[in-house]
This record gives structure tokens, sequence and C-alpha cells, in this order.
């Protein structure tokens, strides 16, 4: 599998990845750190949560893969992708799911009146999404959860609407290169609000 | 000679209509079929590397002994004593010995809320933040200095006077500081412990915050996730 990838693409170093080499040698470094990381480990079908070495918890995995974009026929040459050996989060996913409260005006407060706005107590549980994409850095793009952009009828899918695209002059845009992840829909929704800007993602080698 | 009265049926015509639509089915078919496979070869490829499901390496296999070394010192970085890991989905609280688990809690941590000034100059997200923080000190019988979001949500303008920012009663009876404002504290919300509720502290039940305050010390970490 490394040679493969070594054919497909040059590996690059990251910032953190300075005493690069091994799976836990790379995880040292990010423990070193007080932040959390992810350590997706397709060998062992397990994405872990960790923070300073120690598991935190532990999901398993249906699917790793890479998804690399290809230039249509007629470009020359096969597009280069950095495969990093660490990610970092540089966007959320979007958050529309967020309950908003957004009072229209303040009045002068008073400590005995009830407030204009009732107090948020319980609020309904947020749906969050079950399928949802991470932008990071490199050029990356993550994607999660249990309907990937691999299988076979989405890819048809983007290769028709790029073909539109470019049948009538449009740039075509072939997207990042992707991680793509596939879990089950309860597993990506507990894994949604871990993947804030900074958190570290690390791919060990199968 | 065809005798007068007898001609094609109906019949006749209406076979003849079927077979005209199934040609012109056919043909719209084999168009569209043309157009996607136009389509597709004009489209931008994509090709999948797949990792897993793969002939991977099962638990258990044995590792190189550099990566023997590497676990050795990513083991050393674990904490030590006594730690709090906090599960901000399941809102669960436990407090750890070294690898002994002394207690788990229902708790309350950040409900995810935006809140928006109504001038749209400021807003607040409600998360519990993520990753290690210490225990930086421990009150009895705390205080709240309550910020403006906490009268701006109920859509009461912030007070000028400071004494009115006083709040002795909603952290209950024990606080632990993690900085920059998040707090484990109590609650007089005890049926909402188990939800996404707060602000972004995180609240626990009576019994519970008496335990973790008596046996957690100043300085312990706080892993939360």
């Amino acid at each position: 599998m490394t040679r493969y990838l070594l054919a497909l693409a040059c590996i690059c170093t990251s910032a953190v990845g300075a005493a690069a080499g091994s799976g836990p040698e790379l995880e040292l470094a990010l423990a070193r750190r007080p932040g959390l990381y992810l350590v997706v480990d397709p060998g062992r079908g397990q994405l872990v949560v960790k923070a300073r070495g120690m598991e935190l918890d532990r999901v398993p995995l249906r699917a790793v893969e890479l998804l690399l974009p290809v230039p249509p026929a007629g470009e020359a040459g096969e597009a280069e992708v950095e495969l990093p050996e660490v990610w970092r989060v540089v966007h959320a996913p979007k958050e529309e799911w967020r309950p908003v409260v957004a009072p229209p005006t303040l009045v002068p407060y008073r400590e005995q009146e009830e407030p204009p706005v009732p107090a948020v107590t319980a609020t309904p549980e947020p749906r969050p999404p079950a399928q949802y994409r991470v932008e990071l850095d490199h050029g990356w793009m993550l994607a999660m959860g249990s309907n990937p952009p691999t299988n076979l009828g989405r890819r048809l899918l983007a290769r028709v609407r790029t073909g539109w695209n470019r049948l009538w002059g449009r740039p075509v845009d072939t997207g990042p290169p992707t991680l793509v992840v596939e879990t089950s829909a309860d597993d990506a929704r507990r894994l949604l609000h871990m993947f804030r800007p900074g958190v570290s993602i690390l791919l060990v080698d199968p | 000679m065809i005798p007068d009265g007898v001609g094609p049926g109906p019949g006749a015509s209406w076979v003849a209509d079927r077979r005209r639509l199934w040609v012109a089915s056919l043909t719209i078919l084999g168009v569209l079929a043309a157009a996607m496979t136009l389509l597709v070869l004009l489209g931008a490829p994509t090709r999948v590397v797949r990792l897993l499901p793969a002939g991977g390496r099962p638990q258990g296999t044995r590792e190189s002994s550099g990566e023997q070394a590497a676990e050795g010192r990513l083991a050393r970085l674990r904490p030590r004593g006594r730690y709090i890991v906090i599960d901000t989905f399941h809102n669960r609280l436990r407090v750890y010995d070294g690898e002994r688990l002394l207690r788990e809690a229902v708790c309350s941590t950040g409900s995810g809320t935006v809140l928006v000034h109504p001038e749209g100059s400021r807003t607040w997200v409600f998360d519990t933040p993520l990753g290690e923080r210490r225990v930086l000190r421990k009150v009895r019988d705390p205080v709240w200095t309550k910020p403006d979001w906490a009268f701006i949500e109920e859509g009461f303008a912030p007070p000028r006077d400071p004494g009115e920012r006083i709040d002795r009663v909603s952290l209950g009876d024990y606080a632990l500081y993690l900085g920059d404002g998040y707090i484990i504290h109590g609650t007089l919300f005890q049926t909402l412990l188990g939800q996404g509720v707060t602000h972004g502290c995180v609240r626990l039940g009576d019994a519970d915050l008496k335990f973790v305050y008596d046996t957690v010390p100043v300085g312990a970490r706080v892993y939360l996730y």
C-alpha cells in the first residue's frame, strides 16, 4: 500500500511531522500538545479520539478511501497529489443545525421582571447531520458519514455534472483531494463537534 | 380485392401505434444514453484509493522496535494521579486515578446555541471547549458575576450597576475553574442533567459535584471531547 501511494503521490511532511517516520512517532509530536487529535487507522478499522496519547473514544469505520481528482482526457499529465501524514482542520463543518437565539431588541434590566425573551432552559436536541465535509489544510477535504462520495452513483453524477459544465465552456471544478471516512450515521453525528479548527488528524499507514 | 366493409380493424391500428411508441421510446433512450456517455467522457474523472476494507493489520500485530519505543514515550505523556474526562456528546463526566475509574457522573455541557446581539455586532457560541485543561482553582459557595450574554439572551440590556450582575445561587455549592470563564459547577436545573443545555460550562448534580470537589486536586488535568 505504501509503495502504491508513493507511486501515486509524493508524501510531504507537515510542520508537525518534523520527526516524521512511523505512526507512533508522528503521534508523539501531536501528543505533546494539549489539544485533541484523531487517529484514523484503516488497518484496524477504527478512528480513535486521543489526547496526550490517551484514548478517549473509539469509533468503528466501515471504509477509508482517498478520492483523488484526475485531469480529464486531453489535459497533460496526471496531477500530483501530496499526501500529508497529518492534517489540521481549517474550518468546521457547516453549522446550520445550531439553534440560534436572536432577541430583536433589548430592554433595561430589572431583576424582578419577567424576561422578554424566555430563558433557554431546555433546547430541543439539535439533529446534527450524518454526512458532512470538513476543510483540511494542504488543500484536502474530509468527507465523513454514512453516504460516502466514493460510491459509484455519486461519482457518476459528479462526472456528468462536470461534463455538462465542460460542454458549455464553464470552469470545471475537479474538487479537492478528499479523505473519505465512512461510519454509521450515529457515529458521524457523535464526531461532528470534534472537527474544530486546529484539531489534527493522523492517518496511520495500513 | 378487399370486399366493402372489410378493412384493417381497430386492432391493427393499435398494434401499429404500440410499435411506433416502442420505436420512439427506444430512440429517446438511445439519445439519452448517448448524451450521458458524452457527458461522462467529458467529465472530470476521479480515482479511488481504498485503504479500508483491505488486508489490514489485525489487532495484536507485533510492532517494530522503533514503534514500541515511541509507544513507550507516548505512555509517559499520559496523566498520572487524578484527572477528569468529560464526554460532551453523551454528557458524562468520569473521574480517574491513573487507570482506575473512581466515579462516573451525568453532567450537562454546552448547548451549541448561537446567541446574536440585536445589533448584530456580537455573537456567542455556547460550546464546551475541547482538549486538555487544568483545574486552576476550587471555590466553595462560588459567586457568579454574570457576563453580558446572560442578560442579552433574555432580552435585557446588560446593567450598568455591577451589583446587579452578582448571582450567589446559580453555580451551586462548589466550583472548579478551568480558565477562560469555563467552570465545573452545580445547577438549579437537576432534571436537565444529561442534556446539552449549558453555555459552555459543565454542570453536575449535588452529590457528584461534592465528590469531584473533594477528590480532584487543583492542577489536575481535565480532558474534554
